[in-house]
């Protein structure tokens, strides 16, 4: 472990920042109630994903996520060199797993055969993976910040949640409201519904517990992939596995059961979409659907290109070259894709083991986290550790199925992995 | 010369690998901690690995410029740049994690472009071929075999196995694999074939995996990471003036 690991991971390093009693209100408290703001404001806006110009590259590149996390990271820059404070930069600083999974990608450039298209992804992925997991480390820090931002994040599952449904009561069968793809959909809402779900069942209130339970059936309801569907379960499952108490773990248990079994039982287009993303092959029956012939051809690719890879975002135009035998049907969806082999077939072996490295320090992180939380029998602690656990778990299960480095959904997957890496330095509060 | 004598006194503290950080300390007074006070056997088998690998990087950078390039490289200036990543002599922390990742990757690169070509010769009219990867995989673990051994004892007990891209590289080689079976077992019951070239990725994963750890020894010293430095950015530079493009 490096130093920079073991200063965000170590919840030993995390009560001897407390036991210091590091004068961050002096330090840099303007700056965190900053990053409080936008932070959450970025999680609102999450919900809306390119709303109302999807498809247009130039939004894409400029969504208000996007300009949000830069204006943070442009004042901060300015703060630290107009005042000389290289705290500021200090905290800015994100895991080095999380950097050189950036730094691969950037490398990457060298090799696509757009230049353009890869310099612009990266500098997005740069931007939201890098910037966005600083931002969201720095405001989580304190309680007040990780409860803005939760609050932020259960109003943003609602509202994604609810303009997907009131899109299909409409009369819009197959739209997923503000967001252009089922699947992006389902990742998105595959890591904050086991997020927002948890936080809001294991609040001890009735009131938050029947808001999660409406949040959990809301967003099984609303999701028509197979990616997003397996994402909540498995995110809900852990935070049933991780709950301190019996009767948490039986209403997460109870509310997923019911859901899902209502979801797939229900008459209705919604139910009819999700069992067809489900089967393993086409409508026709005999070709197997084309994502798993998608799979291989990503799988084949690396055989030419195992370090190399595409270039960062040009896997399109390489991949086809790679099939092994083209599928009759051409029924692909855009971000039908598996962001595994999606990471791997773009940026190589090496941003795979990279993005891997990401995953499971941060899972590490997190059990970490609980387990302090546990051991100190720290309520509100384990909440959160449990809850970030739950979306971390949910997004694992996601990006099988869809890719959660895409922009628009990492700056999600960020929130998510620094929610998991918070170094609490509030006196008095260990975890 | 003027050196007092006490500071010749002073007993050199051992160069352990740090438990907690998996890195090297610095040795006071060495400036980078990678030059021994005093040379010994250890110091010698040490430098003598340490050349070995930085002799692999050269081969493969020597061995993909002759070949020439088997996959294109759009903007080389990129990977000219990320070379000076490998300068700065840092030796523990987060950066010094990153030089290691950058260094193996701009090393596999070229290990890469070698993949498919390989050296052959007749053994009882028999056809023995061994490609170029493989054989600058055999020279770095050679040489990463004898720093291993120029360690004393208590180095090698108290050495960490690695650092968190352990399970970067664990994971990256799970998911390949299941990947591999899972897609393999479903077009061979649907179309009837399968698995052909998931089993090359699968070695080829072990392969960059293992010339990861196997190089990080010597690119954790700084005066060899220097020297490896210069290789990769003279590779990187020919290849930036077009030399075994297009071949």
């Amino acid at each position: 472990m490096t130093v920079l690991d073991s200063r965000l991971e170590s919840p030993q390093e995390t009560l001897r920042h407390a036991d210091q009693g590091e004068p961050l209100a002096a330090r840099g408290g303007g700056l965190e109630r900053l990053a409080t703001v936008l932070a959450a404001l970025v999680m609102l806006c999450s919900a809306l994903h390119f709303w109302p110009l999807e498809g247009n590259k130039r939004w894409e590149a400029l969504a208000p996520t996007n300009i949000a996390v830069a204006a943070w990271l442009a004042g901060v820059a300015m703060l630290a060199i107009a005042r000389r404070r290289r705290s500021a930069l200090r905290d800015l600083l994100v895991p080095p797993s999380v950097l050189a999974y950036l730094g691969i990608v950037i490398l990457s450039v060298a090799f696509a055969p757009d230049t353009a298209r890869a310099v612009s992804y990266a500098g997005k992925l740069v931007l939201a993976l890098g910037g966005g997991y600083a931002l969201f480390a720095l405001a989580s820090r304190r309680s007040r910040g990780r409860r803005a931002i939760m609050l932020a994040a259960c109003v943003a599952a609602a509202v994604a949640t609810a303009g997907c449904l009131g899109m299909r009561l409409a009369g819009h069968a197959d739209s997923c409201g503000f967001f252009g793809s089922p699947h992006k959909y389902g990742t998105y809402v595959g890591m904050l519904a086991p997020l927002c779900v948890t936080w809001l069942i294991l609040s001890g209130r009735w009131p938050a517990k029947l808001l999660g339970a409406v949040l959990a059936a809301a967003g099984i309801a609303s999701v028509a992939t197979l990616g997003g569907l397996a994402a909540i379960s498995v995110g809900l499952a852990t935070a049933a596995c991780l709950a301190g108490r019996w009767s948490s773990r039986v209403l997460i248990l109870g509310v997923l059961i019911v859901s899902v079994g209502s979801a797939l039982a229900w008459p209705g287009k919604s139910a009819d979409g999700l069992r067809r993303d489900m089967a393993l092959r086409e409508s026709d029956g005999t070709n197997l659907r084309q994502r798993y012939i998608q799979w291989q051809a990503m799988v084949n690719l690396l055989q030419e290109r195992t370090v190399t890879g595409t270039g960062a975002g040009c896997l399109n135009t390489y991949r086809s070259e790679f099939y092994g035998r083209l599928p009759k049907l051409n029924t692909l969806a855009p971000f039908d894709e598996n962001g595994y082999l999606a990471a791997a077939a773009e940026g190589g072996i090496f941003a795979l083991a990279c993005l891997s490295w990401v995953i499971v320090s941060h899972l590490q992180m997190g059990w970490r986290r609980v387990r302090a939380a546990r051991r100190l029998s720290d309520e509100r602690g384990l909440r959160d550790a449990t809850a970030a656990l739950a979306a971390l778990a949910g997004a694992c299960v996601a990006n099988l199925f869809s890719a959660v480095q895409y922009n628009g959904i990492v700056i999600v997957f960020a929130a998510v992995l620094a929610m998991n890496a918070m170094v609490t330095r509030e006196r008095g509060q260990n975890v | 010369m003027n050196e007092p004598l006490s500071s010749k006194l002073v007993p050199q503290p051992s160069r352990l690998w740090n438990g907690d950080t998996g890195e090297t300390p610095v040795v006071p007074g060495s400036g980078t901690g990678e030059t021994p006070v005093v040379p010994d056997s250890g110091g010698r088998w040490r430098a003598l690995g340490h050349a070995c690998v930085a002799g692999g990087v050269l081969f493969a950078c020597a061995a993909s410029l002759a070949c020439g390039l088997t996959v294109g490289l759009k903007v080389p200036a990129i990977l000219l740049a990320g070379c000076i990543v490998l300068w700065p002599a840092t030796v523990s922390g987060p950066a010094g994690t990153l030089q290691r990742i950058a260094g193996a990757y701009l090393l596999s690169v070229a290990v890469n472009q070698i993949a498919p070509h390989a050296v052959g010769c007749n053994i009882l009219d028999q056809r023995v071929a061994v490609s170029m990867s493989l054989i600058t995989l055999a020279i770095v673990a050679l040489g990463a075999a004898a720093e291993r051994l120029g360690r004393d004892r208590r180095e090698s007990a108290e050495r960490p196995a690695a650092d968190g891209m352990r399970s970067g590289w664990l994971g990256a080689g799970g998911l390949i694999g299941g990947h591999a079976l899972a897609v393999g077992a479903m077009l061979v019951a649907v179309y009837g074939y399968g698995y052909e070239q998931s089993a090359t990725v699968l070695g080829k994963v072990a392969l960059f995996g293992c010339l990861y750890f196997l190089t990080g020894g010597t690119l954790q010293s700084a005066g060899w990471r220097r020297v490896i430095c210069v290789v990769l950015a003279a590779y990187y530079a020919a290849v930036t003036c077009g030399v075994g493009v297009g071949r």
